[in-house]
């Protein structure tokens, strides 16, 4: 039952052809496969990796160019609004400066208005106070005797004005 | 009571013994495994399914532990492990085929398994000087101290040969059990009996083939500097 003979020999020649045969028709093949598979897996996992990491980037990017975009858009509101500003102070003091300048005309009209009136005012109470005084002393003046009287009264009038 | 399981048909070949019993079932077993890798290698997709999907799962396995067990220079002895592994695994079960001896188990055989074993044993010592050189391969025989030479001869002999009994000593019980349970106990008794039979056939391949694999780790392991 239990013999060690030749059949040693032939088994190991056996196994031996076994393993060649294996190796050529399944083991080489199969691990081609296996290791074809590892590569792609691995290969698809890296190419995941790296497009994950570029839309990483991207989107670092984009939110990069947004937030220069607001701060732009906000340094451009600005600018128009001080820009407003100084037009609306432009125009403010223009329209000031404007109403100063008629405020001015006005009263210097006003002013020379006043005088001619009063100068005219002054004259025709000379005239009229002349004319009470001759009534009253009965005495007729001359038309020179007249103008020397009313300008008498006018440069007194004048005086005590410049009293007063 | 006449036993038939273990008793060989010998003839003279080339002025040796041979059991040409044992030499058949080799091939038998041999061109079982051929062609159940032919049918899984035969389409090669991309995405495995049915039997290349089975025998992927095996190899990818067993491959993971020789790897774990070898260090990555593991392809050097993949092949003759995974052959070791399917061939044993073929053979333990072809003895419990009900086929009234006329299909046995090669391994039932101690000829085919201190084949295997000694085979195994010499690719250690080839690899060893191939991997590590032959001072090296010399110096390990003397290792940790001179006086051990003799304890590591010992374990040379000892590795292939505890091996091979291992594996021939539970076939051969195991298929002389079947034989006397079916006369013993016809049907039930031997169909559980094939049951844990099949299951003994797979840890026997696998213990096999892991045994192997720890023997080979030095002489496949990365140099040391």
């Amino acid at each position: 039952m239990v013999e060690l003979n030749g059949t040693l020999l032939i088994q190991i020649l056996n196994f031996v052809i076994l393993v060649a045969i294996l190796a050529k028709v399944a083991y080489g093949p199969m691990m081609k496969v296996l290791d074809d598979r590892k590569a792609r897996i691995q290969n698809d996992l890296n190419t995941a990796a790296s497009a994950r990491s570029d839309a990483k980037k991207l989107k670092e990017s984009y939110e990069a160019q947004l937030r220069d975009a607001q701060v732009r858009a906000q340094d451009i509101v600005n600018k128009a609004v001080k820009e407003a500003q100084a037009q609306a102070q432009v125009q403010m003091d223009e329209v000031r400066h404007a109403i100063a300048k008629e405020k001015d005309a006005a009263s210097r009209q006003i002013e020379q208005e006043r005088q001619d009136a009063l100068r005219e005012l002054k004259g025709q109470v000379a005239e009229l106070s002349c004319e009470i005084a001759s009534k009253i002393i009965g005495q007729h003046m001359t038309a020179a005797a007249n103008d020397r009287l009313v300008a008498d009264s006018l440069a007194k009038m004048d005086i005590r004005k410049a009293g007063k | 009571m006449q036993l038939h399981t273990g008793a060989h048909t010998v003839v003279s070949l080339f002025g040796m013994q041979v059991n040409m019993d044992t030499i058949y079932m080799t091939w038998l077993a041999g061109a079982i495994v051929i062609f159940l890798m032919f049918l899984a290698t035969r389409q090669k997709a991309l995405v495995p399914s049915g039997w290349q999907n089975a025998v992927e799962i095996v190899m990818e396995g067993l491959c993971n532990q020789f790897r774990d067990n070898l260090g990555p220079r593991y392809r050097q002895a993949a092949y003759v492990l995974l052959t070791l592994f399917f061939f044993i695994f073929v053979s333990n079960q072809m003895g419990l085929l009900p086929t009234n001896h006329l299909i046995v188990s090669p391994t039932n055989d101690l000829n085919t398994t201190l084949g295997l074993a000694i085979f195994c044993s010499i690719m250690i010592h080839v690899l060893y000087i191939r991997n590590q050189g032959i001072g090296r391969w010399g110096k390990h025989f003397f290792k940790p101290f001179a006086p051990f030479v003799l304890i590591n001869l010992i374990e040379e002999i000892a590795r292939p040969v505890t091996l091979a009994m291992r594996l021939f000593g539970n076939i051969l019980a195991g298929e002389i059990l079947l034989e006397v349970l079916y006369d013993l106990a016809p049907y039930l008794v031997p169909i559980i009996w094939i049951a844990f039979s099949l299951f003994i056939g797979l840890i026997q391949a696998y213990i096999f083939t892991t045994l192997a694999s720890a023997y080979l780790m030095e002489s496949v392991a990365e140099e040391e500097h």
